[in-house]
């Protein structure tokens, strides 16, 4: 019973990101509009587009391999599974442990790594400069998020997101002014660990 | 039982490099060679595992060949095992590969004999348990390895290839001699055993250690004494260059293992922080260098040092920990250090197959001058792009596996008391992010402009698929590489009584966790599952497909790409290597290569071509190899007088040579 419910949960996890993905692009389109102080595309612009992409033909190049029609499932696939480890109402979701946040960031590599071949694959002077540049600003951005992810595994003494989670929940974490009640604090202050009860 | 065995394998491979010399032009002759020496490695191989699996027990042997006093000694024990092992898989799929691809050599009489004479070499390095044997058969490595580098010797490159590897093998193999020597002693104890009995410690073990950083580290590929591997590496025919990039250069961090942790005495703290530097600037160097090649194997070679890299990466965690007597978080670094070796051997192997295979059909190494490989070599391509997953670190294949232990070990530095530590190991972390990084869009270039797109050249619009032995060598090593990857808690088990013998822990049993996850340190800090996530990916995969396919429109049309408005675009119109990596190129070969790009326009009227030249310097060249390459050419040209000396000044010389040595000798004691 435990472990249907637990299914549930994960999978409604799921279902939650994949419904909500293409709302955070509207948003963003829209404040980069207001930025720009235009009007922007109503917010559910996105989930429009997508039905009336579904119902479209693919049009393929005659050039493309089979990589071109795997590659889109592919991307798919490995962004849908990291986003499915993240836990965004629940903790200790049922498949946490399969992936702490360093292979999160590998899987959505994997993602860029494969979009950059696509772009490869047709032969044309556009798709290669697309595909160069991703790989260019991945190069950057990759490190740079694994840093990010370092300060905080550092910090929380985990990778997992599920404990990440709970320790930064936790009242031991935060901005503090004066003497702290946190037990990492202290032992940063003085070497030799004072005899407390806690 | 189970040595005499494998010393038995080593002389087989002896006797037939030795007939080969004399029947190599028979077309029989590829057979002979590379039968036996795929039926030795697979002897070897299994004797290997079952030593690592507790089988067959570790036992040592003595010959009575070599000096005199000591004899030739062997002896296997986890350690040798299992980079036996890696030696073994490696030359298996090597001659599995050359069975078929062997076909193409013009010259079969310079590859055949030298060939099972190197996987002897290789062998008996890590078998070897006394200095003299191991200097020997290290030696007797490069020796081979360097008449295969100059098979092809009518090609000018491959002879200068050659004569700089040459230079650097002999100048590595007198820094392990002297470190030997340092280690033996006045008394001249070679034997391993004698040698770990001793447990040198101080000063003497830090000298050792930097000698055994130059020797093992040049044979290696440690930046900056990498200079002849990208130059040697791709000059051999292409099973060859599998050899020397996947498996020879782990037999030289086999010997930077065998010394640094089992001979010398207890680490002190700051030869981690030696080794990590220099691992460091090699990963990230490494693979910046790969990325401005366009030469297939040369790129293919440069990554080779960026691997060796993250190997080092974590030896050297190794090291700190053991230093401070963090058995576990040791184990931890060592074994992840010990998985990149073998990770790196399969999937280094199957790109080198790769090449190989379109050299083969093709005739080509330069990537300007292909493309469009898919169609036309479709198992090779595949095969190809599970190397190029694998080797960029992304799930769910192998090379994933490894450097997140590597991650793993490096999270772990915040509990080591030093603060210089503390510092450093996560600034190598941030090094070894960048070249993941760098090597995913490296591998975007080998792959993308090799195998997509459309063909540049004639010769790569008329490639045919390659042959079966090929094929199946090349499939064989991709499984491996899947398998590694989805169920690496087997192998980290595996490795678990070298990391009990060398550092005096192991990592938790792996393979009863349930479902089959790695979990190095605790479940609470990370864990890792390779085979949910492939599971989830393809499932995953599976469902968007068929809910597109279903649901939604599954109409194909196939219609010519978009041409801009120029029908008929040439191929030439598409990005080549040189452009794809001429972003990162400006973003960090400024610095690091002072690469500067200069445009020449014709002014107008003027009927030549416009170009764009680009210079690259390689700085480590120019600043280390350069003035020593100069101070020797003046040397001897200085020295060059004592040719044309008088016999009166010659007998002087000679005379006075005698009184020096007289004297140094009466001034010993």
């Amino acid at each position: 019973m435990e472990l249907a419910f637990n299914f549930a949960v994960q999978f409604a996890q799921m279902l939650l990101v994949l419904a909500l993905a293409p709302l955070l692009t509207g948003f963003v389109r829209k404040v980069k509009a207001r930025l720009l102080r235009r009007q922007g595309p109503p917010l559910l612009q996105p989930y429009r587009d997508l039905i009336r992409l579904m119902r479209k033909e693919v049009i393929v190049a005659e050039s493309a391999s089979w990589l071109f029609r795997v590659i889109p499932y592919l991307i798919f696939a490995a962004t849908w599974v990291a986003a499915a480890l993240v836990p965004t109402f629940r903790t200790g979701l049922l498949f946490s442990w399969t992936a702490d946040l360093i292979a999160i960031i590998a899987l959505l590599g994997s993602a860029r790594f494969f979009l950059a071949l696509a772009g490869l694959d047709v032969g044309t002077s556009f798709g290669g400069i697309g595909s160069s540049r991703e790989v260019m600003i991945a190069s950057l951005a990759e490190p740079a998020m694994l840093m990010i992810v370092f300060t905080l595994a550092l910090i929380a003494g985990s990778t997992q997101l599920s404990t990440m989670a709970g320790f930064m929940v936790s009242p031991a974490v935060g901005l503090r002014s004066s003497s702290s009640r946190s037990p990492r604090m202290r032992a940063f202050r003085s070497t030799t660990p004072r005899p407390t009860s806690s | 039982m189970a040595l005499l065995l494998l010393l038995y394998c080593v002389v087989a491979l002896l006797a037939a490099g030795l007939l080969t010399i004399a029947i190599a032009r028979r077309p029989f002759a590829r057979v002979l060679v590379y039968g036996t020496s795929l039926l030795t490695s697979l002897i070897s191989l299994c004797v290997a595992v079952s030593i690592l699996l507790g089988v067959a027990a570790a036992s040592s042997l003595r010959l009575p060949l070599g000096l005199p006093w000591i004899g030739a000694n062997f002896a296997l024990d986890p350690l040798s095992a299992f980079f036996l092992a890696v030696v073994a898989l490696g030359s298996a799929a090597a001659s599995l590969f050359a069975l078929g691809y062997g076909r193409h050599e013009e010259t079969p009489e310079r590859v055949l004999p030298a060939y099972p004479l190197f996987l002897a070499a290789m062998q008996l390095v890590v078998l070897a348990a006394d200095a003299f044997s191991f200097l020997l058969a290290w030696e007797f490595m490069s020796l081979t390895s360097w008449a295969l580098v100059i098979a092809h010797h009518r090609v000018r490159e491959n002879m200068y290839a050659g004569y700089v590897y040459l230079v650097m093998a002999s100048f590595g193999t007198l820094s392990l001699l002297l470190a030997f020597g340092l280690l033996a002693g006045a008394g001249g104890a070679y034997g391993f055993d004698a040698i770990r009995a001793a447990n040198p410690t101080g000063a003497l073990a830090a000298l050792v250690l930097i000698l055994v950083l130059v020797g093992a580290g040049s044979k290696a590929g440690l930046v900056p004494l990498h200079a002849w591997l990208p130059l040697a590496h791709p000059a051999a025919p292409s099973h060859v260059s599998a050899l020397m990039s996947g498996v020879m250069t782990k037999v030289a961090v086999y010997g930077f293992v065998r010394i640094v942790f089992d001979l010398l005495g207890p680490p002190a703290w700051w030869w981690s922080v030696l080794v990590l530097v220099l691992a460091g600037i090699t990963c990230v160097l490494g693979v910046l260098y790969a990325l401005m090649q366009h030469d297939l194997k040369r790129l293919l070679a440069y990554h080779t040092v960026e691997n060796i890299g993250i190997i080092f990466i974590g030896l050297g965690l190794a090291l700190a920990f053991k230093a401070y007597g963090m058995r576990v978080a040791a184990a931890l670094a060592l074994t992840a250090a010990l998985l990149h070796v073998l990770n790196h051997s399969l999937f280094k192997s199957l790109l080198f197959f790769g090449s190989g295979a379109v050299l083969g059909a093709t005739g080509e190494r330069d990537m300007e001058h292909l493309g469009g490989l898919i169609h036309r070599m479709p198992h090779t391509a595949f095969a190809f792009l599970v190397g190029c997953v694998a080797i960029s670190a992304l799930p769910p294949l192998n090379g994933f596996v490894s450097e997140w232990l590597t991650f793993q070990a490096i999270l772990l530095s915040p509990d080591l008391p030093s603060w210089g530590l503390k510092v450093l190991v996560p600034a190598v972390g941030a090094l070894l992010a960048l070249s993941a990084a760098l090597a995913a869009a490296c591998f975007v270039k080998a792959f993308g402009v090799t195998f997509l797109g459309r063909p540049r050249t004639n010769a790569a619009e008329v490639a045919t698929e390659t042959d079966r032995f090929s094929r199946a060598s090349m499939f064989l090593v991709a499984g491996l590489c899947f398998l590694v990857g989805i169920l690496p808690g087997f192998f980290l088990d595996a490795l678990a009584p070298i990391a009990e013998r060398l550092v005096g822990a192991r990592l938790p049993v792996q393979s009863t966790v349930e479902w089959l996850s790695i979990v190095p340190v605790a479940e609470s800090r990370s864990s890792y599952n390779g085979l949910l996530v492939f599971l989830f990916i393809t499932f995953s995969a599976c469902l968007a497909a068929f809910v597109i396919h279903r649901l939604a429109s599954d109409r194909l049309r196939r219609a010519p790409a978009w041409d801009c408005g120029y029908p008929e675009a040439s191929p030439a119109t598409q990005y080549t290597a040189s452009s794809f990596a001429q972003p990162i190129r400006r973003v960090f070969g400024t610095v690091v290569f002072r690469a500067r790009e200069r445009g020449e326009m014709p002014p107008p009227g003027d009927m030549r071509p416009a170009r764009l030249v680009v210079e690259l310097h390689d700085l480590i060249w120019d600043a280390l190899y350069a003035p020593v390459a100069r101070g020797v050419m003046i040397a001897a040209e200085r020295l060059n007088k004592l040719q044309f000396l008088t016999i009166r000044q010659y007998l002087s010389l000679v005379f006075s040579a005698l009184v020096l040595l007289l004297l140094v000798l009466a001034t010993w004691s």
